[in-house]
């Protein structure tokens, strides 16, 4: 294989060369990045999320009538809203919650010692704690583990105290922290038993994520206290937990059965836990399948163009190629001669490539957060562009098997 | 005239003449044109600017008042009740408005069926109407902070009274009658400026305007966004203590009103500092409404990392067009030397790929269009909130068949310059 | 009509200058048949490119129908070939899907005839050469006779003041080209003037006046008796046809 040869006949055609090049960086550039996409979104789904999330329906409903705005009424519906589910067939339990796991934003609220400094400074997510206000089962409902000390019970209920007229402000809620924030509030000595801003500390529960957008272990914080927050004006959130294949069955009557208690809600959404996670990463599995689509045409292009490449080349070349042959080089001699041609190229574009995809990778972390690119997924790359561009230079590279000999001597 | 006519006869027969070729390079450009376009009409229609004729006259405030020691130094876009009420007070802008968004459900009164259609509400002012330019169909503003008086969008009208001038009729909220004075024709404003915040900012203009005081009296809960830093018993609770809700907006004409409000605005947070309450390193800030919306991070962020690489592949569609045209112009330069050999300047040929690049360009538009279309579809389909972000106008087409034609153009420019300077001779090939 | 005086051409690469024309003169008056021959490699083909304007030149100068070829500027060069020269190639170069009229047509659309023009003299110019009847037809319903007597009417139709032949029957059998030298004598006798490169020293003999390059300079400058009966007196070196 004489590179040299092949250098200099790519410089004399340097502008269709150059062009080409240039694709096949761009292409692996592009490739790259979208890999790196791809397997982030794929991570994120899987990432395992600390609670059984595939065996959880979430209900979002809101009372449409003002009747709801009688405390005592609205718990009353919602202690038979939860009774009649949990008496279908297929449900293990179900529990009422103020906010859901997997969220952005939500209600949140300081979390610290109640000795914590007046003039002190929290750190900036422990200013957003979510507080969730559910059943006592809430956690073992969610499949989440409590390590230390107890789980919330029905004499943690502050409901009846919270809506009764003058005794709200002498309330001292019992709550259960994620592990986490229990060791980011108490960083020097354990957490049961202490005292917070919003309550005594009565459980730890095993982290699990509740706020996924939040930097490390912030995507667990969270707190937890037995309360039903009675009025109408938000939207309020079941999670049901069947039996593993019940899934379909059950969500199929959450509904009716909500409503057959009283008619007058709207049901906003019956959804499985799953279908709420991929909901929730939705910007990113949709990115990384535009990004997938684009590769897939960009490669298809190149391809093209590939093809177009080396069969102006060979028409080109049409005379030269049958003195050689005349000469005495073989048919493969000058099948690989046309195929070494489009290696070389795919070989200087790999290395053309890397500031391609580099470049790119910068230019998509100034509007989103992406990964590095890393060498394997470089080379995987690269190696697609060499099959793509073989494949493409397949039929001019055969059609030169057809060039006669006796092209050397014709004067026409 | 003549010669263009000639040459479109040319060209045609040069696009039979090479169907395959021409159809490869006329898809393959329309791809990245169309893929480029889908991506620029969810970018454009979501940095429009929603008040084009005083987009540079409303602004946003925000302040630097906090209740506790050692506050950050990032400013909140909300507001306390006692900051929104003073902000209505002054005498230094055209307009001024507070709000905060609820949510109710309500019916007509009297009404057979006992269903309640869901309406998302401003509770705002009355400097809301004028500030906002909203298009009043029937009636006007409510009189009075505390009146039981709203007025309705267009889309709720339909939903409860089939539409008409619904003006004098009655809904109940709770049990509880309002009377609607107002009713406005269908408004689309997009961005929604004065609530951009938290994923609303695509979302449609609301179904139902109420005074704010009446909302807060009659306890419609705080969506959205809200802050306190003490125990807020009830809505009507967040008078008067420091709770976070309310956004203000101002209309100021000239830049003496500016700088009035500003001063305005310092006197207030001197004010409130000397009254206890401390300020954040940073000023009161005033912010146009697209500045507001920048600020807000509007743009989708995907959409303008795929814009980044849907331009790359424009790119990668006009490289590859471009060596299309040379092996193309290589393999008709025996008619092209045949003709300047016959005394063809260099400008004929010019002009003959000019017209020819022209007609590509055209039947690429087209393609383009139809491309972008069924791209938009697919990443709407992908990205189910952006729904109501892309709007297919004149402007839109007409951007679309430009960047087709230019791209045309552009992947021809230097082949066709080589096939007109060729070197002339008598031998032809 | 055509006068090159000490014309040079030199061809340039990396390390290899190539005089392809050197001290070049000739003088052909209106009305002339001059055939230019030599050996592979004279120098032929660069003069009748620098002749037709299709290529430059490095020294000398060239008046062509009284203009003064120096220093224009690839218009005007298009210009003058397109107005009083006229092509005939050995390979015909017709556009292989035009049929005899759009051939025809081709050049006179530089020109900037209108429709009704251009008609006329196409029409014309395939009633000299005899094909008045095939307008229609494709290149490839020809022989190889037919498409050059073609070739001669496009080059025909502009009424150029000068035909440039290239080996002008090099491509058709000895029945063919005789048909077509007919043509190309007829012509000249009609008062055309006509260069024409060949091979064959026969067809050379046959025409007035025998140029002959070798190593791009002219070599031999022979006056032969000529076919027809308007003749030039002078008789050189006594080969006679």
């Amino acid at each position: 294989m004489n590179i040299k040869a092949l250098l200099k006949s790519l410089r004399l055609r340097k502008f269709a060369t150059g062009l080409l090049l240039l694709q096949l960086s761009l292409t692996i550039g592009l490739m790259v990045n979208t890999v790196i996409l791809t397997t982030s979104a794929i991570d994120k789904l899987n990432n395992p999320l600390g609670f059984d999330v595939e065996n959880l329906i979430v209900v979002d409903h809101i009372p449409t009538s003002g009747a709801f705005r009688d405390p005592s009424y609205f718990r009353s519906i919602a202690e038979q809203d939860l009774a009649k589910i949990s008496a279908l067939d297929g449900v293990v339990s179900a529990s009422h919650y103020n906010q859901l796991p997997i969220q952005r934003g939500g209600w949140n609220g300081n979390l610290q010692a109640a000795d914590f400094p007046d003039d002190g400074v929290l750190e900036k997510y422990l200013r957003y704690v979510p507080q969730f206000y559910a059943s006592a089962n809430a956690l073992e409902n969610l499949g989440v583990e409590i390590i230390r000390g107890r789980a919330l019970n029905a004499s943690d209920d502050i409901t009846k105290d919270y809506y009764t007229p003058g005794k709200r402000d002498d309330i001292e809620q019992n709550i259960v922290l994620t592990e986490s924030v229990a060791k980011a509030v108490f960083p020097n000595k354990p957490a049961l038993g202490e005292l917070t801003n919003n309550g005594r500390v009565v459980g730890i529960a095993k982290d699990f994520s509740i706020t996924p957008g939040h930097p490390g272990n912030a995507k667990y914080y969270g707190m937890f206290g037995n309360f039903l927050f009675s009025q109408p004006d938000r939207e309020q959130h079941y999670i049901v937990r069947v039996e593993p294949g019940q899934l379909a069955h059950v969500k199929a009557q959450l509904a009716d059965t909500i409503l057959s208690v009283q008619a007058e809600r709207d049901i906003l959404r019956v959804q499985s836990m799953a279908d709420r996670l991929s909901q929730f990463y939705s910007k990113d599995t949709g990115l990384a399948s535009l990004f997938g689509i684009l590769s897939l045409l960009m490669v298809g292009v190149t391809v093209v163009s590939s093809f177009a490449h080396a069969h102006f080349h060979v028409t080109q070349q049409r005379k030269f190629i049958g003195i050689r042959r005349a000469l005495g080089a073989r048919k493969q001699d000058i099948m690989i001669y046309v195929f070494s041609e489009n290696w070389l190229m795919s070989l200087l574009s790999s290395i053309l490539g890397i500031g391609a995809a580099v470049a790119l990778n910068i230019g998509l972390s100034q509007v989103i957060t992406i990964d590095k690119p890393d060498i394997l997924l470089y080379c995987l790359s690269v190696l697609v562009i060499f099959v793509s561009g073989s494949l493409a230079t397949w039929l001019p590279a055969y059609k030169t098997t057809k060039i006669s000999p006796v092209i050397a001597t014709r004067t026409l | 005239m003549e010669m263009f006519n000639y040459y479109l006869k040319l060209s045609l027969r040069n696009l039979s003449r090479n169907r395959l070729f021409f159809s490869l390079m006329i898809t393959t450009l329309a791809v990245g044109v169309g893929v480029f376009l889908a991506n620029i009409a969810i970018i454009k229609s979501m940095s429009a600017d929603p008040l084009p004729h005083k987009s540079d006259k409303v602004f946003n405030i925000s302040l630097n008042i906090w209740p506790n020691a050692n506050p950050s130094p990032e400013l909140l876009p909300i507001m306390r009740y006692d900051d929104a009420m003073h902000i209505l007070k002054n005498e230094v802008a055209t307009h001024t408005m507070v709000h905060y968004q609820t949510q109710v459900y309500t019916r007509e009164v009297g009404a057979a069926s006992v269903t309640s259609y869901q309406a998302k509400v401003r509770a705002t002012t009355p400097g809301f109407f004028p500030l906002t330019s909203a298009p009043f169909a029937y009636g006007g503003v409510w009189q009075g902070d505390h009146a039981k008086q709203v007025v309705i969008g267009d889309s709720l009208n339909q939903q409860i009274f089939g539409g008409g001038n619904s003006v004098g009729k009655l809904i109940e909220v709770d049990g509880k009658p309002l009377e609607i004075v107002g009713v406005l024709k269908p408004w689309h404003l997009k961005p929604l400026f004065y609530h951009p915040g938290h994923r609303q900012a695509f979302s449609a203009t609301d179904d139902l305007f109420a005074p704010i005081e009446t909302a807060l009296d009659n306890e419609w809960a705080i969506n959205v966004q809200s802050l306190s830093t003490e125990r807020i018993n009830s809505v009507s609770d967040n008078r008067g203590k420091n709770a976070f809700f309310i956004h203000a907006f101002v209309q100021l004409d000239s830049q003496a009103q500016i700088n009035e409000m500003k001063n305005y605005l310092e006197n207030y947070s001197q004010m409130r500092k000397d009254g206890g309450d401390f300020l954040r390193e940073t000023d009161n800030r005033l912010l146009d409404v697209n500045q507001w919306l920048e600020l807000n991070k509007v743009v989708d962020k995907q959409m303008l990392a795929f814009g980044l690489a849907t331009s790359l592949f424009l790119a990668v569609c006009i490289f590859n067009a471009s060596s299309l045209l040379l092996a193309r112009y290589h393999s008709a330069r025996f008619e092209t030397g045949l003709r300047r050999a016959v005394g063809a300047r260099i400008s004929d040929i010019f002009y003959q790929g000019l017209v020819e690049s022209t007609l590509v360009g055209i039947f690429c538009a087209i393609l383009a269009l139809v491309f972008g279309w069924l791209f938009l579809q697919l990443s709407l389909s992908l990205f189910p909130k952006l729904e109501n972000t892309s709007d297919i106008d004149g402007s839109l087409i007409a951007i679309g068949i430009a960047i087709a034609l230019a791209t045309s153009f552009i992947s021809m420019i230097y082949p066709l310059l080589k096939a007109c300077h060729a070197q002339l001779s008598t031998t032809l090939k | 009509m055509l006068k090159m005086n000490n014309i040079s051409r030199i061809y340039r690469s990396d390390t290899i200058q190539t005089h392809a024309l050197r001290d070049f003169s000739l003088e052909v008056k209106s009305g002339e048949f001059v055939a230019v021959t030599g050996p592979s490699g004279s120098g032929k083909s660069t003069f009748l490119n620098v002749a037709g304007l299709l290529d430059g030149f490095d020294q000398g100068s060239y008046e062509l129908d009284g203009v003064n070829i120096k220093g224009l500027n690839d218009d005007q060069l298009s210009r003058l070939r397109n107005e009083k020269i006229g092509f005939i190639f050995q390979n015909y170069n017709l556009i292989p899907d035009f049929n005899l009229f759009d051939n025809i047509d081709m050049p006179l659309r530089y020109r900037g005839f209108d429709a009704k023009e251009r008609k006329r003299r196409i029409t014309n110019a395939l009633e000299q050469v005899g094909l008045a009847s095939r307008a229609n037809y494709l290149p490839s319903q020809l022989s190889g006779g037919q498409q050059q007597r073609v070739a001669i009417a496009r080059a025909l139709a502009g009424e150029p003041k000068i035909l440039l032949a290239d080996e002008p029957t090099g491509n058709l059998d000895s029945l063919m080209a005789r048909q077509v030298m007919e043509l190309l004598y007829k012509l000249n006798e009609q008062g055309s003037t006509i260069i024409m490169v060949t091979h064959d020293p026969d067809q050379a003999r046959a025409v007035g006046r025998n140029v002959q390059v070798i190593d791009g300079q002219i070599t031999d400058h022979s006056i032969y008796a000529p076919v027809g009966n308007n003749a030039p007196i002078e008789v050189n070196a006594g080969i006679s046809a």
